[in-house]
Parts: C-alpha cells; structure tokens; sequence
C-alpha cells in the first residue's frame, strides 16, 4: 500500500542520510592490547614473581646495592664528624641535602596522583601503572625523609621535632614549616603505605592461591624454578600478607570501599604535601623564596618530576618483563601528555616570577632573579631551564611519544632538570641575598655528592625487592578495564566493535 | 643598642672583645676560607667613589664602617622559623639562644637577612683544628691552657648548634643580680643607665656603641635613638631591630677642587648609573671589599642591593621624605 512503500521510502532516505552524516566510529585504543584474557593477565602478572630470577635483576642489585652503601657511610661520617663534611657554610646554610629533599618529595607525588587523584577522576588508564607507581611513592618518601633527619646538626635530638613529651619539657614551635614538613611527610608516608598494602591484598591472595593450588596439585616436575620449597614458602608469606582475603563478594564489597577512602585521603595529600615543602621557601624572608607562586608552581613541578621517573621506570621494565599489551602507547601517550601540561605550568611559572620581580619593583627581589640567570650559578639555571621547559615542549608531537627510547632519554632531563630547579632555588637565594658582605659560592663536597647518589641505590634496592616479591600491577584492576570486561559484550576490532 | 657610624673608625676592638668575652671559637684558617668564621660580631665595609669601572681601585674611595650583630629584632624572622623553640624573645626585648634545645635545622640563619647568625659545623671546642674532618678519629684537643682562658661565665657550645650575639646576657644578668643584691627588700630594681656595659660597647675606642635600656627616656641610648640619623637596617622588611644605627655624615667642602654632586636617594643614584651594573658577585668572607658605585653623604649601606635601607631611614614609627636628610 502507499503508507507502506511511503514507510519503506522513508526509512530508505533516513539510512542513506544517516550512513552521510553519522560521524565514523572512533576505536578507543584498548587498555589491554592484543585481546588478551583474564588468564593472561593473572598469569603475566604473577609468573614475575613466581619464575627464576633474571640475571639482569641481580646485576643491578649488586649495583644498587653498592651505590646504597655511599649513602651509609657519607651519613656516618656525617654524623659523626659535624655538618662541615658538608659544603655548607655562611650564608648557604641549606644545600644538596635540602634540594635532594624536596627532589624525593616532588617524585612521590606522581604516584600518589596515579593512585587517588586518577582513580577519583575514572581514569581506567591508571590501571596498569599505579601499583608500581605508588612503591615508587613510598621507596621516593624513605630517600626524601633521610635529609630533613640527617641534615641537622644534632641528629640525635631529630625527635624533639615531633609533638611528644621530652627532656626539655616544651612543645616544638608549630608556627615553623619544617615543624609542618614533620606532619606532612609522616603523613604522606603513612597514608601511602596503608593504600598500597590495602590495594595489594587481592593480589597478594592470588599469589597464596596459586602456590596452594601447585602444592595441592603436586607436580613439580620441569616446572623450573617453581620448586615446592618455594611454595610452601609463598604459601606462608602471602598468605600472612593477603590477611585472610577470601575473594568473597562481601570482602570485595569492603575493599571497594576501603580503596575509594584511603583514594579521598590521598588525594588533598598530593596538593598539600608539596604545597608544605615549597612552604619551607615561601614562608622565609629571602627574596626569590618569599613568592606566594611557590605551592602551585611546587605541586605542578612534582607532578611533571613525578611522571618523568615512573616513565623512567617503567620504560624498561616494559621492555624486560614484556608488558607492552599492559603498559600501551596510550598510557605511555598519557604519561607524556601530564608531563607536558605540568612542565608548560613549570614553564609559566618561570616567566611569571620574572614578570612580578620587574613589576614589584623591589629592588631584592630583581635582583635576585638576574642574578640566577647571568649571577655565579647560571650554568645551573641553564641546565634547568633547558630540561624543564623545552624538553617537555616535544611532547606537542606524536612521534616524539611513539618513540620510546626518545620519551625514556627526556624522562631522565626532566629529572635532571627538576633537580637543577630545587638547587637553584634554594642555593642562589641563599647566596646572594640582602647584605653584600655575607655573600658566598656553595660547592658540594665529596659527601654530598656521594650521599645523595646513594639514595638512587637505596631507592632501586627497595624497587628491585618490590619486582622481585610483589605483584607490580593489580591484577583486578588492570581486567576491570581490558575489553572483555565490558559487561556490554566484547566485540573484537574487525566487527567494528559497536554495541 | 645604638651605633653612631660617625665615631666608628672600623678598628674591630668591638669584634675582638665579642669573641673574647663569649667564648667564640677559632676555626682556623681552612675553615675561614669555606666561609665558616665563627665571629659573632663582623666590621662591614662600604666603599664609595665618583667613578667605579671594576679595573682598578680608584684614587678617592671612602670608606663607612658597619658593625653588624644580632639585632635583636622584635619580629625577628628567625624565631618564627625555628621548628624547636629553640630562639625565644625574653621579656627584657632580647632575641635568646638556647642551645640546649637546638637540634641545628638551620633555618634560622637562612631567614636572618643580616646574616649574623653562627652555626658550629664541627666540634670546634673539642677537636684540634685542622683535624676536625677526622672526627671521632681525630685527636681530642682541650688543653687547660686554653680552657682557662674561656670565660667561665659563658658556656661553649657543641657541634650542632646555632649561636649568635647575645647581647652580653651574662653582664646583663650579673649586673640584674647585683641590682638585686643592693636593692635588699626594696622595689628599687631597675638597673641604673651604664651599669651594663656589653664587651663591644666596652672596647669600642670612640664610643660609638651605646646600650641601655629603651624603656627609659632618659637613657643614653634613648637619647641616641631620638635622633634624626637614627635608622634600622633593612627597616623595610618589618623585623624591627633594636639595634639602630645612627647615620654617617660626610660635609665635603664643595669648593674644593675633587667636589662632585652626590646622588640622596637610590632613585638618583639609579637614574644616574643604571640597575645592575655593579656585577661584582664574589662575596667571599663577610667583610670583604665592595665597592659601590656612588657615594652618598648621609648613609653608610649605601649598596646598590642594600639600597633600601638608607632610602627610608627605617623609622619605624615616621616616614620621612628622601630629601628630608641633613643638609650639608
């Protein structure tokens, strides 16, 4: 009939219209590549843990192992001869040690903001990485904490900083940052520990589970490394570590929960931490420390060191433990995209200091910012506006993502560079400040130097220990973002992947 | 405590007895050299002349002396960053030190914009100069000798420490127990003016440190502070110092034949010879030689990065116009 064939006519039209004007489907990159299985994830993850020990592995403990030790002794010569085997002296009163400080703080904030703010913010992305990067986190907190506790003159009375009954009988001073620094960084490390244990449990159930499950089974033949010993010694150590976890729904319905707290908690903590530390600066006198630029510029510039190390760690470890279908070019896109945003921050807020010490028109505080330009340390200003601001800038191009031994090379100049910017910071205000005739040239000694290197040995010591005992991605989260996990069907890349 | 820049001659009698009277300690010549000089109390030199090309010294610099201590500021910028309590404001205006409860942080040397702060970075007491980055291996040096020449009312403090100009607290406080000693059961315990004589005050050959008490009109060093030359250093930064310095005053004749016009104000002397063209930036030990590029005859900080200070006169409680100086 005419309604029908006016009917048919119709729907004709529209489909034709509609095939001109719908827009062409967008593949979403997946978070898991290559249409890997729950199983696969389960087994990639674990079987790091459970096979033998690569060489490379050994190799660079014994490395990290040695270069801890710098640290040990330097610390032990310091304490035991005075802080002159240092290279402080009137007026730099704060030098390697203080900048290594606030370097360790500033790259533990990527991991925190991985963990929380990302988790907050939906971002499946974060799946494969955040577990690695909030060990990162914790280890980058250890090697900050050592320099606020050794770095003053009476390391043996470090306690009287905490609000505890002592021999004096009084209070610390609340009104001072470093009192602050106290609170925030035991802080920052306590709630750090607690969210990474707790998200691991699940994890740490499954690598129980397992070794039960190979015992039970029994067949150890040609398996390798997984020897039964091994087992029974996983059995115990996980099993104490996961504390029981069932893989009930009432245990996931509680560790849901538990996580979305301890991810509020941490969240402010990735603003506050940094914004405390730049405090230190801010809250002094100094001119080119007195700014009140200095907690956004602070955080922004933790941030961007932050993603610049766990890119550095990550890279590699990709490439030898061959997780590429885990750790993707998006997120790898993703890393380098945040690392772009906050160093274009860093950036601004360099010109902008510039700008408010000419229109201030203080004559201290011009002078100041000159003087870390074109003054005695300006080889370290260069250094650090080279690495900062242009490095991250590449960013901007697709191809300079894609590769990854170029985004590994620049992840170690944006460290390089954070560096530089904590070193400038607190040296060229501390030596050339208000009176003339106090002025001086801090050059680190020997300790310093050694000390400070020694903490990327502790650091990778704690790091290889976590590869080697812990599972470095959670295994639920990263399958909670894979493909098949979408509970609106799984459709493979061919089929056009429309639901 | 008022220092009238007029009399000072630079002599560093002051500097000496400070180190005497309060236990300084000698850090030898190493130590000096990586700027860790242990002196209380520093003789800052501010040198001026008409022309100044960084070649050579020039045929008329001036020189103005500054004795620099603790200034005892009311809203000093070093208590309000110790994390211990360690520096405390007494009730008698003086900024203390208690090094029993420093654990060496540091921050308050960083904060101090005079820089007279002094921090024991080795056991300079106990171990022989020269030895001292040896530490516990080094030898222990405390000979008798010199242990007796310590002032036995002073203590010596350890490795680890901050220390700073105290004012002479000891002298203040013996000379509080006396007053007490005499006043018996009666009221009368205010110490009378010039009874406290702090060591510099006391070895200064022209009397150009005056100390007393503020709170009393009619004191000398009241006296000295009502005058129009009275200025703080660094007044602009609100620490309020209690030490004041009393301006130096130059009245060249201008008849005579090297006379030139000298700028009043930072301003001029901006205008005259640009920002930022002093580019000496070696500091080196305090007290080294800097030369300033203008002279001006109504200040002694007249430092083209230490402007400031003389540009407001630092009163604390009155703003005087820049041209409001006295006249030559």
């Amino acid at each position: 009939m005419a309604t029908t064939t006016q009917e048919s006519s119709l729907d004709a039209t529209q489909a034709a219209l509609l095939a001109k004007v719908q827009p062409a489907e967008l593949h979403e990159q997946p978070l898991v590549t290559n249409d890997r299985d729950f199983n696969w994830v389960t087994d990639k993850i674990c079987r790091i843990v459970e096979t033998k020990t690569p060489m490379w592995w050994w190799v660079c403990m014994a490395i990290a192992l040695v270069t801890a030790s710098f640290t040990g002794m330097g610390l032990l010569w310091l304490v035991s001869s005075g802080v002159g085997v240092w290279g402080l002296a009137n007026p730099i009163n704060w030098g390697w040690a203080i900048v290594n400080f606030v370097f360790w703080i500033g790259i533990g904030h990527a991991g925190t903001l991985i963990s929380a703010v990302l988790c907050l913010l939906k971002q499946g992305w974060r799946t494969s990485i955040n577990r690695a990067a909030e060990a990162m986190t914790i280890f980058a907190v250890v090697c900050a904490g050592i320099f606020p506790l050794f770095h003053v003159g009476r390391v043996w009375f470090g306690w009287w900083l905490f609000p505890i009954p002592n021999s004096n009988g009084i209070w610390p001073q609340f009104r001072s940052p470093l009192e602050w620094d106290v609170f925030a960084v035991s802080t920052y490390g306590t709630v750090s520990v607690l969210f990474w244990y707790m998200g691991m449990i699940p994890d740490l159930g499954v690598l129980r589970d397992r070794a039960i499950q190979r015992l039970t089974k029994g067949a150890y033949e040609g398996c390798g490394f997984m020897t039964k010993s091994m087992d029974v010694f996983r059995k115990y150590f996980y099993g104490v570590a996961a504390m029981g976890w069932r893989n009930a729904g009432n245990h996931w319905r509680n560790y849901e929960m538990a996580y979305l707290v301890l991810a509020g908690i941490s969240t402010p903590l990735v603003l506050s931490v940094h914004t405390i530390v730049s405090f230190d600066f801010a809250l002094a006198v100094l001119p080119g420390w007195h700014t009140t630029i200095f907690p956004p510029y602070f955080v922004a510039g933790a941030i961007f060191s932050g993603f610049g190390m766990v890119l550095t760690l990550m890279l590699p470890l990709r490439a030898l433990y061959g997780l590429h279908d885990l750790i993707t070019q998006r997120h790898i896109d993703n890393m380098c995209k945040i690392c772009l945003g906050t160093g274009s921050i860093v950036g601004y807020a360099y010109i902008m200091e510039f700008f408010i010490a000419w229109y201030g028109a203080n004559p201290y505080e011009s002078f100041a910012f000159i003087n870390r330009a074109f003054g005695q340390y300006w080889w370290a200003y260069l250094m650090m506006f080279s690495c900062n601001v242009f490095t991250p800038q590449l960013f901007w191009f697709k191809k300079v993502r894609c590769n990854t031994a170029m985004v590994w090379v620049m992840s170690i100049f944006i460290n390089v560079g954070m560096w530089f910017e904590r070193f400038v910071i607190t040296v060229t205000s501390l030596a050339n400040d208000f009176m003339p005739s106090s002025w001086g040239y801090y050059s680190p000694t020997m300790v310093d130097i050694l000390t400070f290197f020694g903490t990327f040995g502790l650091f990778s010591v704690l790091f290889l220990l976590f590869l080697r005992f812990l599972p470095i991605m959670p295994i639920a989260e990263v399958k909670f973002v894979m493909p098949a996990a979408d509970p609106h069907g799984h459709h493979d890349e061919e089929k056009g992947g429309q639901h | 405590m008022a220092i009238d820049l007029n009399s000072c001659i630079g002599c560093t009698a002051c500097v000496v007895a400070c180190q005497s009277e309060n236990n300084v300690p000698i850090v030898g010549k190493d130590q000096v050299l990586r700027g860790r000089e242990m002196h209380w109390m520093r003789i800052d030199r501010y040198f001026s002349a008409e022309k100044y090309d960084q070649t050579e010294v020039p045929d008329d610099v001036q020189v103005s002396f500054m004795g620099m201590m603790c200034q005892h500021c009311e809203n000093a910028p070093c208590e309000q960053v110790c994390p211990v309590n360690a520096t405390v404001h007494d009730s008698s205006g003086l900024n203390t030190m208690a090094y029993n409860r420093c654990v060496g942080t540091r921050y308050c040397a960083n904060n101090c914009p005079y820089k007279v702060r002094r921090f024991n970075f080795f056991d300079w007491n106990k171990r022989q100069i020269g030895e001292v980055y040896k530490g516990p291996l080094g030898p222990v040096d405390e000979p008798e000798l010199e242990k007796m020449q310590a002032n036995p009312n002073v203590t010596v403090r350890m490795r680890g420490v901050m220390e700073k100009c105290t004012f002479c607290t000891q002298r203040i406080e013996s000379a509080k127990i006396e007053q007490k000693r005499l006043a018996g059961a009666s009221d009368d315990i205010r110490i009378a003016d010039g009874n406290i004589k702090v060591a510099c005050q006391q070895a200064c050959p022209t009397d150009a440190i005056t100390f007393g008490d503020i709170s009393d009109a009619n004191s000398e060093v009241s006296q000295m502070k009502a005058s129009d030359r009275d200025y703080s250093v660094l007044g602009y930064l609100n620490a309020r110092p209690r030490t004041t310095y009393l301006a130096r005053l130059r009245n060249p004749n201008p008849e005579m034949p090297d006379a030139y016009e000298k700028p009043y104000a930072y301003a001029q002397y901006d205008e005259r010879y640009g920002h930022g063209s002093h580019g000496d930036d070696h500091g080196g030990d305090h007290g080294s030689e800097h030369v300033a590029q203008a002279s001006d005859d109504h200040d002694a900080s007249h430092d083209p990065h230490a402007a400031p200070a003389h540009n407001d006169h630092g009163h604390d409680h009155s703003s005087h116009s820049e041209e409001a100086h006295p006249a030559h």
